[in-house]
């Protein structure tokens, strides 16, 4: 700790660092010339802040250069936004999964459960039965369905 | 993809294979169907109250103004299995489901007089509904076989 007290470190740390108006600046650096104790101070604040810059220096530098990269990605980022969102993991769980999960139940179901979507829509529509083949000992065979219902009605003669 | 992620979507390939796999099994074993005899002639006018179900059909249809239900008889069948109904004039009806696939009952029907097959189709009986068949001679009418089917 130095011996005068007429300026706080503080006070003397901004004057090292060029960081005090002009006024104050000149009034601090009259003060050094007659003091021993505040200008070792200060020439300890310097090289100290002289080690420390030195050291950092090229970190600082690495580190504006690579703001500026990531300002030059920037539209290139945005203009992959679109793509991106829809790759997104959370987008993609909590949106697609159950859509297309949805989907294939129902396309699942409607086959497997025997559905058949035009019965459902309008069971009258559809035969009763479509028949597949007919054979047998008969001279003439009629297949004909009934006009409300639907049904099917297969008319055939026997040999005799 | 996390595992809680992944796990969800094998559970729903797992079903999805489950239930293409046991796509017949989820048709019941056996098949009810109901054989109504009818006899179908021009006398006086008459519809069996048994049969108001198919009054209008019929009606449609035939030009016979007498319906009369001679015999009901109910048999349940498994599917690949065969069951028979005594039909009039010595006559025999086999009924033999296949199948069942998307709401329809594949079925053999054959009809049968002194042991020699007389008549033989094969259809694709929607569930829950009726095929009329017809029409050997009987009696000075006709006769008519509606087979009712569901699974």
């Amino acid at each position: 700790m130095k011996e005068c007290r007429k300026y706080r470190d503080e006070m003397l740390g901004l004057f090292a660092d060029q960081e005090l108006e002009p006024p104050l600046h000149d009034q601090v650096a009259k003060h050094l010339k007659s003091c021993e104790a505040c200008s070792s101070y200060v020439e300890s604040v310097h090289n100290f802040s002289y080690a420390y810059t030195s050291f950092i220096k090229d970190e600082v530098s690495s580190a504006e250069i690579s703001i500026e990269q990531s300002r030059r990605m920037k539209p290139e980022i945005r203009s992959g936004l679109s793509l991106s969102k829809l790759l997104n993991p959370v987008f993609f769980k909590r949106i697609c999964l159950p859509v297309i999960s949805f989907v294939a139940i129902i396309l699942v179901s409607v086959n497997v459960f025997n559905f058949n979507m035009a019965g459902l829509l309008d069971p009258g529509v559809e035969p009763s039965a479509i028949v597949d083949s007919v054979d047998g000992e008969v001279s003439s065979v009629m297949i004909f369905e009934t006009a409300r219902d639907h049904q099917t009605v297969i008319w055939f003669k026997e040999v005799i | 993809m996390n595992i809680k992620k992944m796990s969800y979507v094998l559970s729903i390939m797992a079903i999805v294979l489950f239930l293409l796999i046991t796509e017949n099994s989820f048709a019941s074993g056996n098949t009810d169907f109901k054989v109504r005899v009818i006899h179908a002639s021009s006398g006086s006018q008459y519809m069996d109250p048994a049969l108001v179900d198919l009054t209008s059909e019929l009606t449609s249809v035939f030009k016979y103004t007498s319906y009369k239900l001679l015999e009901s008889d109910s048999l349940s069948i498994g599917f690949n299995q065969s069951k028979t109904s005594t039909l009039p004039g010595g006559r025999v009806l086999e009924i033999r489901p296949v199948e069942m696939k998307k709401g329809r009952i594949k079925l053999n029907l054959i009809i049968r007089k002194s042991g020699k097959q007389i008549f033989k189709t094969v259809v694709q009986l929607r569930n829950n509904s009726s095929i009329t068949l017809g029409g050997p001679e009987y009696k000075g009418g006709y006769l008519l076989f509606n087979i009712f089917g569901s699974n």
